[in-house]
Formats: structure tokens, C-alpha cells, sequence
């Protein structure tokens, strides 16, 4: 039995091969999750969950709104809106609120009868909500339906964009 | 002793290990996908909360809806209180939401809020205003919804509620079915209008470049063609028009779109779709310059790109939002909670024709009767060819007149003073009732000449088929006794006193028979002169177009009286959602 135990089987062989690639593709894999790439995808993602996050706030507000004002019709660079009063009769306040693209920047404000100033933040989020974004634009599709699309860069991204895209029902017009 | 052989002994630590490197790659896979699910579920669950909870809002006013239907307590609005309310619906348990979901609502506030009426808004009554707090939980997360529920007392707010939608828009696809021999061919050949939500099945418009489409003056055919037909040589709109004078004197609602040319309004108008005037037509309301419509017609104008002038300012206040939420919901009134009603407290007369009073027999003959009748014909939304109904029910015949020997059954002293009426069978009315009174039948209730309009009391009909009119009667008394023209022109004007539900379901008369294809038509009855219909009162759903089909042209009138069903034990409500605001618990 022993003389058949001479030198290694091909068995053996094969396993040990199997090991080695297991081994080397997990530190493969290790560096990989260390390198730049991922780091950069890992920020990447946070920042769309950022936005999302953002987008999932104004969604609220807007469908809240109690009257909705600007745009009546076709699309803008900036929407208008009527908060709900706090009296239990949720009718609309007198000043306006909204958002606007101004400079490649997403922004809350609000507009009284002759002027448009920016608030300092918007619940949780600080002003201005989002920052690198191109080709805003709030679309009227009909009475009770708001778009709202725009392009935004990844902060430190030199070239390629991401669409942000929602559309938002009107719950009082 | 059963001894395992070396080379196998060494296999063992192999393949455990090998077991425990997959098990450990299985298990890596399995934590990053549940990782990912999880946060896809998070915001699965932020939105189904938000849902169950405006899910919550909307339970309680179909709740509302029921109860209030189901309840005598309609008949005076102050009696609705926050208790009435609050004792049936608040709770604090949890009502699953959803088939899959872990969501739930719960309703915990309903207060009736104490607004005095607002008289800017014609149309609505802030007093009968209530405030919903539902609840909505799915996960970790909880939203609560704040609506404000609004009631129409729908007599006292409109002279006519639906009754004339399809006056104020006609049928803008039914020669087009038609023509294709059947809705689902026309469907086929025009999906992407139907697909997209832009028309329903029942022609009614949702978009307005297509209305613009169908009613411009002199405009092409908007349908594609049907399968080896050619195009139709116009649109609707160079059949349709409506100028001249509203049959509805008083605020009038439509749930379908208004389309008006150089039309005269003698009250507000609101719809739950759009105000269009058409051309460069003139449209005037005489009286409370307000019209109210879901998209007004500046949303009209902006789609057909200002080809046509704006609605006059000084007429018109049209409105996307502000006050009003334009839809309203149809009121069903409930038979079986009537039934009970009626025998507990009213008359109730059964499928035989016997009454009882408080489940106690009564003596008093209601003429039960059987009768087989054919109406006038008439197109539907969808119709592909005229058609027609035929009655063939047994019916009882409540008269004060003097047709069965001066016996009348509707006198005070007959009524027993029941102010509610329930009847099995369909009915036949005729002459002035001895109180205030609501005649309910899920049949038809036949109107067969000049109703309690000698009477100051309230009426209230309703029929679940609808409410006719019959002119049997009439012909027969003008044939036995030989009437002059002065008879008959003041016997064909009916004047009736009262607020009806489902007006327009068609006219019988004695000359009626199988249309056999051509179409009947009852103008003209009565040696060349027709009916004419005045309603003092008011008219809830239903379709006054076959009224006004088979009366004089131009006749029919609906005077509004506010009043109409102010002393009854059933009152027309009908309730919808104004406004609501949806906001995470913290």
C-alpha cells in the first residue's frame, strides 16, 4: 500500500489548485475593495441616496401643498406652492414657497409679492439641497401630475451624469 | 471493530473544510443580498406607511358615506355630530392594509369643524365640514394623514346634481362605435386614446387637446379608422351645439365636461372635468357669476395654444383649486336601510300591493296592477343601435285624483302621517300629497301628470330604475271626454313639485310599441303638441335627455327650490375628500 502513496495524486494536485485560486482571487477581491474604484462607487451611491433622500422630502412638501401655483402649465426652472395653515381647515397660507434651479444649484425658497429669497434649509437638509445640477426642470403633465428632472455630477466626477426623474401627484392641487 | 482505512481518515478534515469555505462564501452572499433588501425595504415601507395612512382617510369616508346613507339622521345635518361619527369609526386597534404587506391605519380623530358658511363659496357649505386623523404604519415607520371631509346637501346646493351631463356633452363617440359595429372593435383601432387614459369607454374626455379635437367647430375626424371604413367626414363637434337657455334655473353640477357655445346659465356651474367654450361663442351666467371646473378652461386654452379668446372675466371665475374640490360624488341612495325605515316608521307596501303601517296591515287600497309598456328609444354613450325598455313589472298607483272614484290614498288622513313610503312594486303618481312625504321604490316611479303642485309640502322621489313619466292617462281622459284644444293645451304642461332621483328614465304613452328599428319618438303627442315638464325642486343623476327628446323643444325647466326636502326623514348627502395633508409621525 505504502509503495502507491509515492509522490501526489492527481487529486491532490487539483485541490491544491482550487485553494491557490480561491486564495488568490480573494485577495484579488481584498485589494479591489480597497482600491479607488470602489471607494469612489461607495460615495457615489451615498450621494444618490442623499439625493433620493432629498427628492423623497420635496415630494412630500410638494403633494402636501395646499394650493399649487407655478408652473400652471408646461415646464420652469422653479415651482410655487401654498402650504397647508395649521388650522384643522388645511387651507393655504398666504406666502408662497418653492423650489428653484438657480446656478446648477437645487434650492428652497420663498416668494413674497415682489421678491424670491432663498431659506436656510429645508427640514433636515441644509440650502442648497442638491449642487452640480444641470437642465432642471418642474413640468406641469396635467392639473394634478408634477415632474421634476434634472441631471446632477457626482462631487469630484469630471465627466457623466445621472438622471434624477420623479413625478409627483398633486393631493389638493 | 469496523475500522476506516487511512487514505480515507485524511479525506475528512478535507472536506470539511471545503464545507466550510462554501458555507462561508454562501453565507457572504446571503448577508449582502439581505443587506440590500433590507434597505430596499425600508423605503418600500416609508411609502406603504404613507399609503396605509391616506388609505386610513379614504376608508373613513367610505365609512362615513355608508353610514350616513344607511342612517336617518341625514335628514338634518346637525344631527351629523363628531359623536355620531366618532363612536362608529376612531379606534385604536389596527386595520391591516394589503394582502403582503405588514401595513396597517387606524382612524382616531373625526371633528366636525366650526366653520360658519363662507359666502364667496357659493357652492359650498363650510358648516358641514369634518376633520379625519388616520394613522398609517408599515416597519419602522408611522405617518399620520390630516383631511378635511366635505358634505353637499345636494338640493339645497344644485338645482340639478348629474342629471344633465349628457345635454352639456352628448355622445362624442357613439356614431364612431357605431359605425364599428361594437365598442371593442373601436377600441382596437384607437388604443393608444383609451390606453393612455386620455378617453374612457364612455366616451368621456380626459385630456384637453383631444375634447378640443372632438369639439371644434368644423373639425376633422380625431379616430383612426376602423378596419376597412374610411374616415367619418368631420368630428363631433359639427353635430353638436348647445346655445340657447339652461333648462336648470339654479347651480347646476356635471361629472362629465361642459361644452357650451352662446349659452345662457342662470345659476353657477361647477364640473368635475372641464368648462369649454367653444369658437368665439359667448356663454353668459345670468345669476352667481362662479364657475367651478377640476381643470379650468385657462388649462384649455393653454393646450390648444390661445387659438381661441379667453372666457369673459367679468362672467366667469373658473378655478383649478383655491375653496372647491370639483368632484363630487354621486349619492346611492340605500334601499334596504329605507326598507327598515318604512317599517318601522313609514308605510311599507309589499310585493303584493298590501301596506303596512308600523308592521301593522293597513287599510288602504293602492290599485295594484300589472302592465306591459315600451318606451321611447334612445342612443347610450356606447350604443351601436337605438334601443328601447320594456316595463313589464306590477306596479300600485298612488292618486289623489279622481280617476278611481274620487278614492284618494295619498290624502293626509290616508298617509297616517308616515313620512316615508317604501313600496316593492314600481308606482304610479299622480295628484298632491297630504304630507311631507318620500316615495322610495327600488322599481320605477311614473310621474302621470301635475305632481303636488297644489300641495306646500316637501317630496322626495326615489326610484332605483329611475323616474319616468307616463302620459297613458292623460291621452285616455282627452280620447273618452272629447277635449278641446284649450283642455289639452293646459293639460300637457306638468308642473311638479318635488326633488327626483334618476329623472329621465324615459316617457311611456299608449301609442308605444316595439321600435322594430325605427325610432320612437313622443313629440308631438298630442294632435302636434308636446309635453312640457316644469320641475320645481330638484334633479339628482339620472339623464334628463330623454325629457327633453320626447317634451316640447325647450321646455323643460328645473326651478331650484332649496328647500324641497327640508322637512323629510331622507336628505340627498353626498361627501368627498377637500383637501388632506400627509406627514411622518417623528
Amino acid at each position: 500500500m505504502s509503495a502507491h502513496r509515492a509522490g501526489m495524486t492527481v487529486w491532490e494536485v487539483v485541490l491544491f489548485t482550487v485553494f491557490l485560486a480561491v486564495a488568490g482571487g480573494a485577495s484579488v477581491f481584498f485589494f479591489f475593495l480597497n482600491s479607488e474604484d470602489v471607494q469612489y462607487a461607495q460615495r457615489k451611491y451615498e450621494w444618490v441616496q442623499d439625493i433620493n433622500r432629498v427628492l423623497d422630502a420635496i415630494c412630500l412638501e410638494v403633494s402636501n401643498s395646499a394650493q399649487f401655483e407655478h408652473p400652471f402649465n408646461g415646464s420652469s426652472r422653479e415651482c410655487f406652492f401654498r402650504v397647508a395653515g395649521d388650522a384643522g381647515t388645511l387651507l393655504p397660507e398666504e406666502s408662497q414657497e418653492g423650489f428653484a434651479f438657480v446656478d446648477n444649484n437645487l434650492l428652497y425658497v420663498s416668494r413674497s409679492g415682489d421678491s424670491t429669497s432663498n431659506l436656510r434649509r429645508f427640514g433636515s437638509f441644509e440650502n442648497p439641497l442638491v449642487i452640480n445640477c444641470r437642465e432642471g426642470r418642474f413640468t406641469r403633465i396635467s392639473s394634478d401630475l408634477l415632474e421634476i428632472r434634472f441631471l446632477a455630477q457626482a462631487p469630484g466626477a469630471f465627466s457623466g451624469s445621472r438622471e434624477f426623474l420623479r413625478r409627483i401627484n398633486l393631493r389638493n392641487r | 471493530m469496523n475500522r476506516i482505512p487511512d487514505e480515507k481518515q485524511s479525506l475528512i478534515p478535507l472536506i470539511v473544510m471545503i464545507c466550510f469555505t462554501l458555507s462561508l462564501v454562501l453565507a457572504l452572499f446571503y448577508r449582502v443580498y439581505q443587506a440590500d433588501r433590507d434597505l430596499g425595504l425600508m423605503r418600500v415601507a416609508g411609502r406603504q406607511a404613507r399609503l396605509a395612512a391616506e388609505a386610513g382617510v379614504n376608508y373613513a369616508l367610505e365609512k362615513m358615506r355608508a353610514i350616513v346613507t344607511a342612517s336617518d339622521r341625514s335628514a338634518d345635518p346637525a344631527a351629523l355630530t363628531s359623536l355620531f361619527f366618532s363612536e362608529n369609526l376612531e379606534s385604536t386597534e389596527w386595520i391591516k392594509y394589503g394582502q403582503k404587506s405588514m401595513a396597517a391605519f387606524r382612524i382616531i380623530s373625526i371633528r366636525r369643524m366650526a366653520e360658519g358658511d363662507n359666502e364667496r363659496t357659493a357652492l359650498l357649505n363650510e358648516g358641514l365640514q369634518y376633520q379625519v386623523i388616520a394613522e398609517g404604519r408599515c416597519g419602522g415607520f408611522r405617518y399620520s394623514t390630516v383631511a378635511v371631509v366635505q358634505f353637499y346637501d345636494l338640493v339645497k346646493t344644485f338645482a340639478v346634481s348629474g342629471s344633465l351631463d349628457e345635454y352639456y356633452y352628448g355622445l362624442p363617440i357613439q356614431p364612431w362605435v357605431e359605425r364599428s359595429g361594437g365598442l371593442e372593435e373601436f377600441v382596437d383601432a384607437n388604443s393608444e386614446l383609451f390606453d393612455s387614459g386620455r378617453l374612457t369607454r364612455l366616451g368621456v374626455c380626459h385630456d384637453p387637446v383631444l375634447l378640443h379635437q372632438f369639439y371644434k367647430p368644423e373639425g376633422e375626424d380625431p379616430f383612426n379608422p376602423i378596419g376597412g371604413t374610411h374616415q367619418l367626414s368631420g368630428n363631433y363637434g359639427r353635430i353638436y351645439a348647445r346655445t340657447g337657455d339652461s333648462p336648470c334655473i339654479g347651480p347646476l353640477y356635471c361629472e362629465s365636461p361642459v361644452v357650451m357655445d352662446t349659452h345662457n346659465f342662470f345659476g353657477p356651474v361647477q364640473t368635475a372635468l372641464y368648462f369649454y367654450r367653444r369658437g368665439t361663442s359667448q356663454p353668459r351666467i345670468s345669476l352667481g357669476n362662479t364657475a367651478v371646473a377640476m381643470n379650468s378652461s385657462l388649462r384649455i386654452q393653454h393646450a390648444v395654444d390661445s387659438l381661441e379668446g379667453r372666457n369673459p372675466g367679468d362672467i366667469l371665475i373658473d378655478r383649478d383649486s383655491d375653496y372647491y374640490r370639483a368632484y363630487i360624488p354621486p349619492w346611492r341612495p340605500d334601499f334596504n336601510a329605507l326598507r327598515e325605515i318604512s317599517r318601522e316608521r313609514g308605510i311599507y307596501i309589499d310585493a303584493d300591493g298590501r301596506g303596512f303601517i308600523s308592521n301593522a296591515a293597513l287599510d288602504v287600497d293602492y290599485h295594484p296592477g300589472e302592465a306591459q309598456l315600451y318606451s321611447d328609444s334612445y342612443r347610450g354613450p356606447t350604443s351601436v343601435r337605438l334601443e328601447q325598455d320594456e316595463f313589464k313589472k306590477k306596479y300600485i298607483v298612488l292618486s289623489s285624483e279622481n280617476n278611481f272614484g274620487g278614492y284618494n290614498n295619498i290624502s293626509g288622513e290616508n298617509l297616517r302621517g308616515a313620512r316615508i313610503l317604501f313600496s316593492e312594486r314600481s308606482v304610479y303618481l299622480r295628484g298632491d300629497i297630504g304630507t311631507d312625504l318620500v316615495v322610495v321604490t327600488p322599481g320605477h316611479i311614473f310621474i302621470t301628470g301635475p305632481t303636488n303642485i297644489d300641495s306646500n309640502m316637501n317630496l322626495l322621489l326615489v326610484a332605483g330604475e329611475g323616474t319616468a313619466l307616463s302620459t297613458v292617462d292623460l291621452e285616455r281622459y282627452i280620447k273618452e271626454n272629447s277635449a278641446n284644444d284649450e283642455f289639452i293645451d293646459a293639460a300637457r304642461e306638468w308642473q311638479i313639485r318635488a326633488a327626483v332621483y334618476k329623472p329621465g328614465a324615459g316617457v311611456y304613452t299608449s301609442t308605444s310599441r316595439p321600435q322594430k328599428g325605427e325610432p320612437v319618438n313622443f313629440r308631438r303627442l298630442f294632435s302636434g303638441r308636446s309635453l312640457k315638464i316644469h320641475v320645481h325642486g330638484a334633479c339628482i343623476d339620472g339623464n334628463l335627455q330623454r325629457w327633453i327628446d320626447n317634451t316640447e323643444e325647450g321646455s323643460l325647466r328645473i326651478t331650484h327650490n332649496p328647500q324641497a326636502v327640508e322637512r323629510l326623514a331622507v336628505r340627498p348627502l353626498s361627501l368627498n375628500l377637500l383637501r388632506q395633508r400627509t406627514r411622518p409621525d417623528l
